[in-house]
């Protein structure tokens, strides 16, 4: 065996090792943070064909349908196309209502199907709020009586989203990249070895799953349902992966209610944290600015 | 017939392979996740200009490759700066050792055209066969031959010259010691 068939294997046997269990959920989560966080709002199942069909099991099925079509919002930010531009600037709008993925690269039969998805994973929760106090805080009382529209407007306020946003005590071994760079950059932590797979909730598929099914209530006009979830979102995830696509999504849920002082401060509250957020344009295009 | 991507659908179908690739391109650890990443950042802002010329896999392989070797020249230059050993391999020390070789292994292929690169690590670390790896690139069979003698053939050189040259260095080692 010469040197170098000594260092293909060496290299080849780094196979039998397994990623982490929790890699595919935990990178993704990163991937669509800075890809643009409309692309946790899509609805379109992934249309890689078989190579998706059977991709995911449970909690990752929930976080994959939700992420799909705004990941083609994502890849469109840099595409050339009138596609592109429309889908960066109202990626989310488009997951939101149209429930459609939006394909942006067609190429002949993909020739292969990697090894698929696996059962979801926890992963960390990041604290995007470190250096952002709460606006304000509401007690779990006034929170009840966020959905009483017969309330005055500025009760309304609906601190949904702020009220909560508490300080979660961070993950020891997540960063902070919602809306970080694509840059590379050094992590500080040291991954295990690979170890082997095992079932646990993800608390990314949790979030998924409650931006969802707002989602799916706000499309299908039922938007006090939408609220509620993104409420429930709040309280569970105050500061969550999906903190920020809660926060826009609040926006629009407020605008289809009316409720435009409340969407106007909501939108303020989401600029004033993701002013570069790929979802800022969809919220400074929305009622709140009229 | 013809498929849409979509950067989700890539990512289920193939993270594994890239997550894979990174390791065997001589990625620490602590950096594999990270780069993985960066490397589906880099597929969604081309995923629209892929054309299909190549399959899948063979695009991912070549942005993880260029990744990889970015974050690991990043590295290297941020070892120099702080004038500390370059991040090595955690793990125990078969481990450390197989990741230290596919570190080398990578700086070797890094040496080579791309298209003989695509084809050795195909054949040589994927195990595919020339026929697939024909298929997969769009290459003419006896073309895959002839590229992978070609880079058989540089690489045995490279390696050749780095064990000259480490048993060079250790020579002198011994006689400054």
């Amino acid at each position: 065996m010469t040197q170098l068939d000594e260092l293909v294997s060496a290299a080849k046997s780094l196979d039998n090792e397994p990623p982490p269990p929790d890699a595919e959920t935990r990178m993704w989560a990163k991937i669509a943070a800075q890809a643009g966080g409309a692309a946790v709002l899509g609805m379109a199942a992934a249309t890689l064909g078989a190579n998706t069909a059977s991709a995911s099991t449970a909690a990752v099925s929930t976080a994959a349908a939700s992420s799909a079509a705004a990941s083609t919002a994502a890849a469109s930010t840099v595409a050339t196309s009138s596609i592109a531009l429309t889908v960066a600037k109202v990626g989310a709008v488009l997951a939101l209502t149209a429930g459609v993925g939006v394909g942006v690269a067609t190429v002949a039969s993909p020739t292969d199907v990697g090894p698929q998805a696996q059962t979801a994973q926890p992963v960390g929760v990041e604290d995007d709020s470190a250096a952002t106090p709460p606006v304000r805080r509401k007690s779990r009382a006034a929170l009840t009586s966020d959905e009483d529209e017969a309330g005055d407007e500025a009760e309304d306020e609906v601190e949904i989203i702020s009220i909560i946003e508490t300080p979660e005590p961070a993950s020891p071994d997540v960063s902070n990249e919602a809306s970080g760079s694509p840059q590379p950059k050094a992590r500080p932590r040291k991954h295990p070895r690979p170890q082997p797979e095992a079932a646990k909730p993800s608390a990314l598929a949790a979030e998924s799953a409650l931006l969802g099914k707002a989602r799916v209530a706000s499309s299908s006009g039922r938007n006090r349902d939408a609220l509620a979830a993104l409420r429930k979102h709040a309280k569970q995830h105050p500061n969550g992966e999906l903190a920020e696509v809660r926060r826009a999504l609040e926006v629009r849920v407020l605008c289809q209610l009316g409720r435009t002082a409340a969407a106007r401060k909501a939108a303020d509250r989401f600029l004033s944290r993701h002013k570069a957020s790929a979802l800022a344009g969809q919220v400074r295009s929305s009622c709140a600015y009229e | 017939m013809a498929e849409t991507l979509t950067l989700r659908g890539v990512y289920e179908a193939h993270w594994r392979f890239v997550w894979r690739s990174v390791r065997k391109m001589g990625t620490p650890d602590p950096r594999i996740e990270d780069v993985v990443q960066d490397v589906f950042i880099v597929v969604g802002r081309q995923l629209a200009a892929f054309e299909g010329r190549s399959s899948v896999r063979t695009w991912l392989y070549g942005i993880a490759f260029r990744v990889a070797q970015e974050d690991h020249r990043r590295r290297a230059k941020e070892a120099r700066a702080a004038q500390t050993p370059a991040e090595s391999p955690t793990g125990p020390e078969a481990y450390a050792e197989r990741v230290q070789a596919a570190q080398l292994l990578n700086e070797l292929l890094a040496e080579l055209p791309d298209e003989q690169r695509v084809v050795f690590v195909m054949a040589e670390l994927e195990g595919l066969s020339p026929a697939e790896v024909a298929e997969a690139t769009g290459a003419g069979i006896n073309t895959v031959y002839s590229r992978l003698r070609r880079a058989r053939e540089h690489l045995e050189r490279a390696t050749e010259r780095l064990r000259v040259r480490s048993q060079r260095e250790g020579r002198k080692r011994m006689a400054a010691g």
